[in-house]
């Protein structure tokens, strides 16, 4: 372990996982492609050294591998297994998603509304997933959103999930989340449902759509000050084309008090398919608006 | 001689009215340091979050102003209402005073304001103000608005009280001895307002009350943040 971490070389073995590169890092951890006995890719993801010597930090990196081991589905990435290495610092294998994340795509190029609606669709399978097996992931970004290479999007990056019948690692009123994709209830410190992630996904949305999310010229606490008080500027002044429907569609999503967004994440992403179908169609057929 | 001593006698207030004057001041004064606190305090949890202090004179000018609109901005409607009434009160009854004393002593540019050969004293645009901003806040039912209306409202109410013993002896005894009521009551108005200020802070407000626990819970939340 380096003063900075655990760090990884190329050629290194854990298990049956040979190293071939360093992928990515957090201020939890790093994140590196490996190659499995078989042939297929994986990711090994091992804590920096912060995360190692902060129990908090340690736990947070430990449970996101038990959360992604409680859940299994096609647009949730699938925990492969996990480990410890020889100092007995650990380390989780994941599966390996190759098409990047959506913040790559949204950094590169402007997006689709179809491939949006798409991308928030299969998001929300993901979290209604979670949601059934009572996680709330808290820190949706399009960071931790990782896309095939057709563009269907899996549900990433645990470390904050809360699992709504275990213990908390966050004391009462402590606020962790992403702050440009935080729901007001979360800023308050309260209590997380489901349409903490639903506004979270909202944001997410928002951001695929115009790329930027809704409150992007707010900085420090006066972007968390905005997601509590201002309405999200209308997308439609960042991007005309996108429909007025869809545009509604978000801002319920967006909604400050947490009863009036959707129900569900797949409940909001179906709205936001329809939304999208009937203004094609409309677009198509005059004659039907 | 005759008239300056007439004029110094006509000055002359009783200890009684000072000590008034002098509780009245010390309420608003001390009502008015306590919010210009609060306002400064919650201003600052932006500034302290977002670490932008810069040194300069200009910076530093431009920091506290920001840190007086963000604390000002998030501050509740009604609050900053009393805030402007009670600041818009004192500079208006201080100005008032001032200029009478001047125009009776023939000093600086300012005259009695004569409107087809009749004096036209100065609680009727007083009143007008206090028509003219009742009405509105009546009317409507923005909080914001109502915030910028209690300036000229105070201003207009002080006008009026500044006058009541014209209103009440109908006569003008502005500077005699019955006239020393005029302050009596403008400082009672000023104390009693102060008191309204203290006062409004444990009623609950609903929404605008939301607005200053929303910013603190902003700055917290930010810091958690930026520590994880």
């Amino acid at each position: 372990m380096s003063a900075t971490g655990v760090t990884l070389q190329p050629g290194d073995v854990l298990g049956a996982y040979r190293i071939d590169r360093l992928l990515a890092e957090s201020g939890l951890e790093r994140a590196y492609l490996a190659e499995a006995d078989e042939g297929r890719r994986v990711v090994v993801k091992v804590p920096r050294f912060d995360t190692v010597v902060n129990a908090e930090s340690l736990r947070r990196f430990t449970r996101q591998a038990q959360t992604a081991a409680r859940v299994s589905d096609a647009r949730v990435v699938e925990l492969l297994g996990s480990g410890q290495l020889a100092d007995g610092v650990p380390y989780v294998v994941e599966e390996y998603v190759g098409g990047g994340s959506l913040q790559d795509l949204i950094g590169r190029r402007s997006i689709e509304i179809g491939t949006a609606v798409q991308v928030c669709s299969d998001v929300a399978r993901g979290l209604d997933v979670l949601h059934e097996a009572r996680i709330i992931h808290r820190s949706l970004t399009p960071a931790c959103i990782l896309l095939e290479d057709d563009l269907h999007a899996k549900v990433g990056g645990f470390a904050l999930a809360k699992d709504r019948d275990a213990s908390n690692l966050t004391r009462a009123g402590h606020t962790v989340g992403a702050a440009h994709y935080m729901a007001p209830e979360q800023i308050r410190g309260e209590e997380v449902s489901p349409a903490t992630d639903v506004y979270a996904l909202g944001c997410v949305l928002y951001a695929t759509l115009t790329g930027q999310p809704p409150f992007a010229s707010q900085v420090g606490m006066k972007l968390l000050w905005a997601h509590l008080q201002n309405a999200a500027p209308d997308p439609r002044t960042l991007r005309q084309e996108i429909p007025v429907d869809l545009s509604w569609t978000l801002a319920r999503a967006l909604a400050k008090d947490p009863k009036e967004r959707p129900a569900t994440a797949g409940t909001f992403a179906r709205l936001v398919q329809i939304s999208w179908e009937s203004a094609a169609l409309r677009s198509r057929d005059p004659a039907h608006g | 001689m005759a008239e300056k001593a007439r004029r110094q006698q006509a000055l002359r207030v009783s200890w009684r009215t000072k000590a008034l004057g002098l509780a009245a001041v010390a309420t608003a004064g001390s009502f008015l340091g306590a919010e210009v606190r609060r306002i400064w305090k919650l201003g600052s949890l932006s500034e302290e979050q977002d670490g932008s202090d810069q040194p300069g004179a200009t910076r530093r000018i431009g920091r506290m102003l920001r840190i007086a609109r963000d604390g000002y901005g998030v501050s509740r409607a009604r609050r900053n209402a009393v805030f402007n009434m009670l600041v818009s009160f004192m500079v208006t009854l201080g100005a008032t005073r001032s200029i009478t004393v001047m125009i009776r002593n023939e000093v600086g540019p300012f005259r009695n304001v004569q409107f087809g050969g009749r004096h036209v004293h100065h609680f009727v645009p007083g009143m007008v103000l206090c028509l003219v901003c009742g009405g509105v806040a009546l009317g409507t039912r923005n909080e914001r608005l109502h915030t910028w209306l209690a300036v000229p409202f105070g201003g207009g109410v002080a006008l009026v009280l500044d006058e009541t013993a014209l209103l009440l002896e109908l006569e003008d005894v502005y500077w005699s001895e019955e006239g020393v009521v005029s302050l009596r009551v403008a400082f009672t108005g000023l104390a009693l307002l102060a008191t309204v200020g203290y006062l409004i802070q444990f009623l609950r407000e609903g929404s605008s009350q939301l607005l200053e626990s929303d910013w603190r819970a902003a700055a917290r939340a930010w810091q958690d943040i930026s520590e994880l």
